[in-house]
């Protein structure tokens, strides 16, 4: 039986310290924006081969499973998004949004990119309705 | 015999993998067992083991396991006996006897039962062991863990919310109709009826979690605190398992333990690995009284036909 010294003690807990605190409320509020964000950019990319009345079901799926097989890459996460609705490569490099949204991200600290995978996978419900709201607006739906 | 006085051993168990120790069921799927606490003004659900699990699993099954194989008990109990052996047991008849010798007896026969009291067919023994319930180490636990911590310093940093540590699961139990063997297997197989497959699922702490949870002894002899270590070794020693599914590799927890109040009332430090010995020992030289006493305290019951 392992005896545990304070000190000891105290570098377990190390493990389980929140970096996440280091982000601001503001941030917070940007990662849960970016997320719906990118949501509401897949139904550009949804592959024609797909039945359109699927469209919401497969972002959905597309997103679970790619949080889980990502291994915490957010870049590896958006592309396996795209994969999942089958995305045109040519249509997609050619997306200024997406490009965009690229851009925005690719600077971002760790504890950002941690932050905005955790939400996606916790909240992904919720952001795909605001998504949707989003994509709606945008192409006219009322 | 010198009295130590009361001893506290401090848990930090590690999960080794996920923990699935649940409160109940929704539809098919298990909701992880949680509690109540305040957290900033709200009261919020936060995951626990229950101290009624920690106190099974730890104490008495794998102390209650060893006299059974130190006594060469196995398939020598009455119900009654294993009753009070691996469950505390319960009153079954009104309290018209004086037990004052028998538990008497018992005190001086069984640290272990000593330790975790039990009940008589017709009377209830208090125990000297008190058990905290298992509280995962995050953010909204963090005061009161270190509350009972004392001088060991959690992080100055926050910790992780407990909703991080929360995850799910899902398994299939298959239909042996539905196997491919199933025609030359199964005698009355109805290809029509509806298959049996079974999907269930439910929320899991994940592994790498922590818990901390505690045992604190009151006024207790050096022999009952070497009890309780040696039964913490032997629950370790079979991989600390906790909760449900420990069939399908869930429910391991790796433990360190640091203990208060291993000084005796002379000043005098006990060494824990020493404390363990004197127990097994205890129990080498008093093993057929023990069987003595468990034929005493709960005789076969006489037929009144």
């Amino acid at each position: 039986m392992e005896m545990l010294s304070a000190e000891e003690f105290r570098k377990r807990l190390a493990d389980v310290v929140d970096q996440s605190k280091t982000l601001s409320e503001e941030e917070n509020k940007e990662i849960k924006e970016a997320a719906i964000n990118f949501c509401s950019l897949l139904p550009e990319l949804f592959s024609d081969d797909f039945d359109r009345k699927t469209l919401w079901t497969r972002i959905g799926n597309g997103i679970i499973s790619s949080i889980k097989k990502c291994g915490g890459d957010c870049e590896e996460f958006i592309n396996l998004s795209l994969e999942f609705i089958k995305a045109d490569p040519g249509k997609t490099a050619e997306n200024n949004k997406l490009e965009l949204f690229l851009s925005f991200i690719i600077d971002k600290s760790i504890e950002w990119k941690v932050e905005f995978l955790r939400i996606i996978e916790k909240k992904y419900n919720v952001i795909l309705v605001y998504a949707r709201q989003i994509w709606r607006q945008k192409v006219g739906i009322k | 015999m010198k009295q130590i006085g009361t001893c506290k051993i401090h848990f930090l168990s590690e999960a080794m993998s996920p923990i699935t120790h649940m409160m109940g069921v929704s539809g098919n799927e298990s909701i992880l067992n949680r509690g109540k606490i305040i957290y900033k003004n709200n009261v919020v659900d936060i995951p626990m083991l229950s101290g009624n699990a920690l106190r099974h699993k730890i104490i008495r099954d794998p102390g209650a396991m060893y006299l059974v194989d130190c006594c060469d008990l196995r398939g020598k109990l009455s119900i009654d006996q294993a009753n009070y052996m691996f469950t505390g047991g319960s009153l079954t008849e009104s309290s018209t006897t004086n037990n004052i010798k028998i538990i008497a007896e018992l005190q001086q026969i069984s640290p272990l039962f000593r330790l975790l009291g039990g009940s008589l067919r017709n009377q209830v023994i208090g125990g000297s062991l008190f058990v905290s319930r298992g509280l995962l180490i995050c953010e909204e636990n963090a005061k009161t863990i270190q509350a009972l911590c004392k001088n060991y310093q959690l992080p100055k940093n926050p910790l992780l919310p407990a909703q991080h540590f929360i995850s799910k699961f899902q398994y299939t139990r298959g239909d042996a109709g539905r196997m491919k063997d199933a025609a030359s297997i199964i005698t009355d197989i109805d290809s029509k009826e509806k298959s049996n497959l079974m999907i269930y699922s439910g929320e899991t702490i994940i592994q790498g979690a922590m818990f901390y949870h505690d045992l604190t002894l009151y006024n207790v002899s050096p022999l009952e605190i070497g009890a309780a270590l040696h039964s913490i070794n032997l629950w370790q020693h079979n991989d600390g398992i906790i909760g449900s599914s420990a069939r399908i590799g869930h429910g391991k927890l790796k433990s360190s333990i640091w203990i208060d109040g291993l000084v005796d009332w002379f000043g005098d430090e006990k060494d824990s690995a020493e404390l363990v010995v004197d127990y097994i020992k205890h129990v080498q030289a008093k093993k057929d009284n023990f069987v003595d006493w468990l034929q005493k305290a709960f005789p076969e019951k006489k037929s009144l036909l």
